[in-house]
Parts: C-alpha cells; sequence; structure tokens
C-alpha cells in the first residue's frame, strides 16, 4: 500500500461523514454508516500494516545488496560499500521496519543508477550478474505486491455504478 | 480540501456568467460527476439573454481544485487549445470562457458546452470486448482520423503556440521526460527502483520527434464521447503540450487501456492503427518511437499514482479515490517492470 494506514482510515471517516451519509435517505442504512465510523474510531489505535509482510520485502532487498556487494568485490569500480544493519530485521518495530524497507529501497536506486554509469569499466559478465541481480529483486518485489493488490473498481469509481 | 458548497458555487457561477455576457443570468440543476480523478467537474443549466429571448444552455465547469492531482492548475492551455482545433474536424466541446484567477471560485475554470454521449471505459467487466464490431470499427476508424487531425494541425500562429512543451525535435522526449520526474520527486515519499529504472532507460533511449505536434497527452478509450455509435466529442485535454506525435500513439497503445484485448483501447490492431494513422496524417510511424513512448506513457501513469497516493497522504485532499488510485500503483510498476525486461507490449 502506498498510503499510510491511519490516514486511510481517518479518509474513510471523512469520507462517511461529509460525503455518504448526507445523501444516504435510509436511516437504517445512515445508521449502519455510522457504526462503520464508530468501529474504524475504535480499530484505528489497534492497527498497523503487516509486519510480515514488511520483513518478507526487507529480506529481498537485504540479499540483492549482498549479492550485489559480492559479484562487485573483484573490480576496480565497485559500488558504495554495502553494511548490513547492525540490527536483524526481525527484531525491528514495525515503524522501524517500514524505514528499513525506504532506506533500502534508496540505496537499490543508487545502485541502479551506479551501475548505468559505471558499467563500461566494469567486467562484463559481472555487470550482466549485478543487473539480473537487481532485475530479480524488482521482479520478485513487484509479484509479492501484485498478489497483495485486488482488482481495481475504477469503472464502478468512474461511474458511481455497479460496472 | 476544496469544496464548495453547491448555493455557493451556483452564485458564484451566476454571477461570472453575467459578467461575461452582460446579461442577467441564473444557474439551475447544478450536479457534481464523478468522472475524472483530476479536475471536478459540474453539469449545469444557465440561461441568459441572447436577442430578444431568454436562452438555455447546458454547460460543463471543469475545475482545478488547489490540492488536486496536478495542482497548481491552469484552465488556459485547454481551453487555448480547444478554441484554436474547434474548426479543424477535431470532435471537441465548444468552449465559453476561463479565467485563472481564483477570485470567482477560489481555483482556475473553464466552461465549456455539455455534449450528448457516453464515456466507454476501458475497464471491461471479464476482459471481454468493449464493443460490437461495427461499432468498433466506425469508433476506430473516427479516433484515428481525430489524432491525425491533431497532429497535422499548424499550431504555429494560433494561440495553441502559447502550450508549454518541446519547440525542438531532438528534445521532445527529454523535456518530457524532465517534466515528469520533476513531478515523482515532488511526491514520492519514498524511492520506487522500478521508475528508477525506467528513468535510466528512457534517457538512454530517447528518439527524435519527427514534428512538433499539439499533443493531446490523454489520448484513450474513456475519454471521448459517443453517441449512436459516432464519437461525439474528445475530453478531458488537461496534459495537452507541444511534442511527438509518437506520444499520443505509445499511450493509446498502452496495456492499462487495453486490458487482455489485443486492440488498441479496444478499437484498432497495432499494424491497421499505424496504416490508417500515416495515410490520414501523413506522418511517418516509426514502431521503436511508438515502444519507447509506451514505456514511458506507462512509467507516467506510474508516476500519477505516486501523486495520487501522496495528494491524499499529505496534500489535504481528502477524496478517496486518489488514495484507491495509490494502491493500484504495483499493478502499473509490474506493466513497466515487464516492458524494461524487453517483454512484447
Amino acid at each position: 500500500m502506498n498510503n499510510t494506514l491511519h490516514r486511510l482510515i481517518d479518509g474513510i471517516i471523512i469520507a462517511l461523514e461529509r460525503e455518504i451519509i448526507p445523501r444516504v435517505d435510509d436511516a437504517y442504512a445512515r445508521g449502519q454508516a455510522f457504526a462503520v465510523m464508530d468501529l474504524l474510531r475504535n480499530m484505528r489505535p489497534r492497527l498497523e500494516w503487516s509486519r510480515d509482510i514488511t520483513l518478507a520485502e526487507v529480506g529481498l532487498q537485504e540479499a540483492a545488496l549482498a549479492r550485489v556487494d559480492e559479484l562487485c568485490r573483484a573490480q576496480a569500480e565497485r559500488p558504495p560499500a554495502w553494511k548490513p544493519s547492525a540490527a536483524a530485521a526481525s527484531t525491528l518495530s514495525t515503524h522501524e521496519l517500514e524505514q528499513r524497507r525506504d532506506r533500502l529501497e534508496t540505496e537499490v536506486c543508487n545502485m541502479l543508477k551506479w551501475l548505468a554509469e559505471h558499467r563500461a569499466a566494469l567486467d562484463p559478465v559481472v555487470a550482466h550478474a549485478v543487473e539480473a541481480t537487481l532485475a530479480g529483486y524488482m521482479r520478485d518485489a513487484v509479484k509479492r505486491e501484485l498478489a497483495l493488490t485486488a482488482n481495481p473498481l475504477f469503472a464502478e469509481i468512474s461511474r458511481g455504478a455497479n460496472a | 480540501m476544496y469544496q464548495p458548497s453547491e448555493s455557493e458555487l451556483r452564485e458564484r457561477l451566476t454571477a461570472f456568467i453575467e459578467q461575461q455576457t452582460g446579461k442577467p443570468a441564473s444557474v439551475s440543476r447544478l450536479t457534481r460527476y464523478s468522472v475524472g480523478f483530476s479536475w471536478l467537474t459540474y453539469g449545469f443549466e444557465a440561461t441568459w439573454e441572447e436577442g430578444a429571448a431568454r436562452q438555455s444552455h447546458q454547460l460543463i465547469a471543469r475545475i482545478g481544485p488547489p490540492d488536486g492531482i496536478f495542482a497548481p492548475y491552469s484552465a488556459a492551455p485547454q481551453f487555448l487549445v480547444l478554441k484554436a482545433i474547434e474548426r479543424t474536424g477535431v470532435p471537441v466541446p465548444r468552449v465559453y470562457w476561463y479565467t485563472d484567477s481564483p477570485q470567482t471560485l477560489g481555483a482556475p475554470f473553464f466552461v465549456m458546452e455539455k455534449v450528448a454521449g457516453e464515456a466507454p471505459l476501458p475497464w471491461v467487466p471479464g476482459g471481454g470486448s468493449a464493443f460490437d464490431d461495427t461499432t468498433r470499427a466506425a469508433l476506430g476508424e473516427q479516433f484515428v482520423a481525430a489524432l491525425a487531425r491533431l497532429h497535422s494541425f499548424e499550431w504555429r500562429g494560433t494561440p495553441a503556440e502559447r502550450l508549454d512543451g518541446a519547440r525542438d525535435v531532438g528534445t521532445a522526449a527529454a523535456a518530457q521526460i524532465e517534466f515528469w520526474e520533476r513531478y515523482l520527486r515532488r511526491h514520492e515519499r519514498r524511492r520506487y527502483p522500478i521508475l528508477e529504472w525506467a528513468l535510466l532507460w528512457l534517457r538512454a533511449n530517447s528518439p527524435r520527434a519527427p514534428r512538433i505536434s499539439v499533443i493531446h497527452g490523454d489520448y484513450r478509450i474513456g475519454n471521448f464521447l459517443v453517441l449512436d455509435g459516432r464519437i461525439n466529442a474528445i475530453l478531458d485535454w488537461e496534459l495537452v503540450h507541444l511534442g511527438d506525435p509518437h506520444q499520443d500513439l505509445g499511450w493509446m497503445c498502452m496495456r492499462a487501456f487495453r486490458g487482455r484485448s489485443p486492440l488498441m483501447c479496444h478499437l484498432i490492431a497495432r499494424e491497421e492503427l499505424y496504416r490508417r494513422y500515416h495515410e490520414l496524417s501523413g506522418i511517418a510511424v516509426d514502431p521503436r518511437a511508438v515502444a519507447f513512448y509506451e514505456v514511458f506513457g506507462t512509467f507516467t501513469l506510474a508516476v500519477m499514482h505516486v501523486g495520487a497516493a501522496n495528494c491524499f497522504e499529505g496534500g489535504g485532499f481528502d477524496d478517496l479515490r486518489m488514495a484507491a488510485m495509490g494502491a493500484q500503483l504495483w499493478r502499473l510498476l509490474s506493466q513497466l517492470e515487464r516492458l524494461l525486461s524487453g517483454e512484447t507490449p
């Protein structure tokens, strides 16, 4: 997901309160909508994004960056040294894990840029292996996220009605 | 969040129309439409004196909200280009007035005629055909013909000359990459390696434009109105600019607008599109340039999803559709990853 959980819950409550409930004519349906708001308010302080999902993402990132570091060890041109974090990912809170995931994504981005800029100075076999490692990481990461993403309801959203 | 009340909007639109026409006016039947993820769209009936009689007009107000996905907005480009091309054979709504001043509605907006018709959407339940064969063939031909006319339009010496974009065939792609990278940097709350990979690839593979044309920027199914089997109007000109005509062709060909259909925008086979476009516009199609702009288009669509998520997260825009759009970012990143890996689009 690309929004924080708490912002999404707040946004859903705002939509119910300002956009939906005032336009619902049926009292029972309005009561149900108020109940949804009530439940969301109670769930909000108790919820966070899945720690397991973020932990798996961080695992993929660390494996890819460690592999690139290993591939480049004998090269004259080397990317900035990969230093695994002191604290094991499994010991971090969800918030700390999300911060680590974001930092590691930046490192992968920097590695892609480094490869593009230094490719000519690398052994072609190594350059290809680095590229394949980074591409493989991106493919695995996107597959994992896609498996968690429901089909969009853009047609219904655009029409304001069932497709 | 920008959200004028209906009574406030009615009152201000009335005053605006009176100012523009110099006649007493009234506004009624104000309705907000759910279409469009960027500009807010309101339909209304306006009445004012013309000659000896009061005439009613069915109109649309398109408002660029200050917290929207492409804010800060300007209504001028859309208005100017729609005015400039109204007699070129490209079916467009008649535009009446615009202002970029926030004084009237608190945001830039323009007023245009309400054109009758339905907008077919790219999302077809079950992934089937969007049209029967006869309708599809007719719409496909009109859609290509309208694009050919737009790209052949001689914009120099018209108000469209004021559009943003490239004037140089050698830098048209680079100018667009730079524009969208700036947008990405403004909105990203974390980095996305696939988007960085795409930027590197795009810079390394930019084609030279065959000419500089007016580019619609969002030319696809969903952005035209159909009435009785014919295209009545091409809509949503908010990304209009000057650039490489291959950009609109690449956008039309994107997977995002055809799903599993082999037809571009559910309308026309790729080879047929290239052939008819060339015949009608005289502009030769370079399939490699179209492929480049398919990657570019998928990149920009993904970047728009990043923007939507950010407008919702921290931009004060409470429209839940933005968050729903942001939640689909990975679908675009998956399409982009496959294109960058060399899969056939």
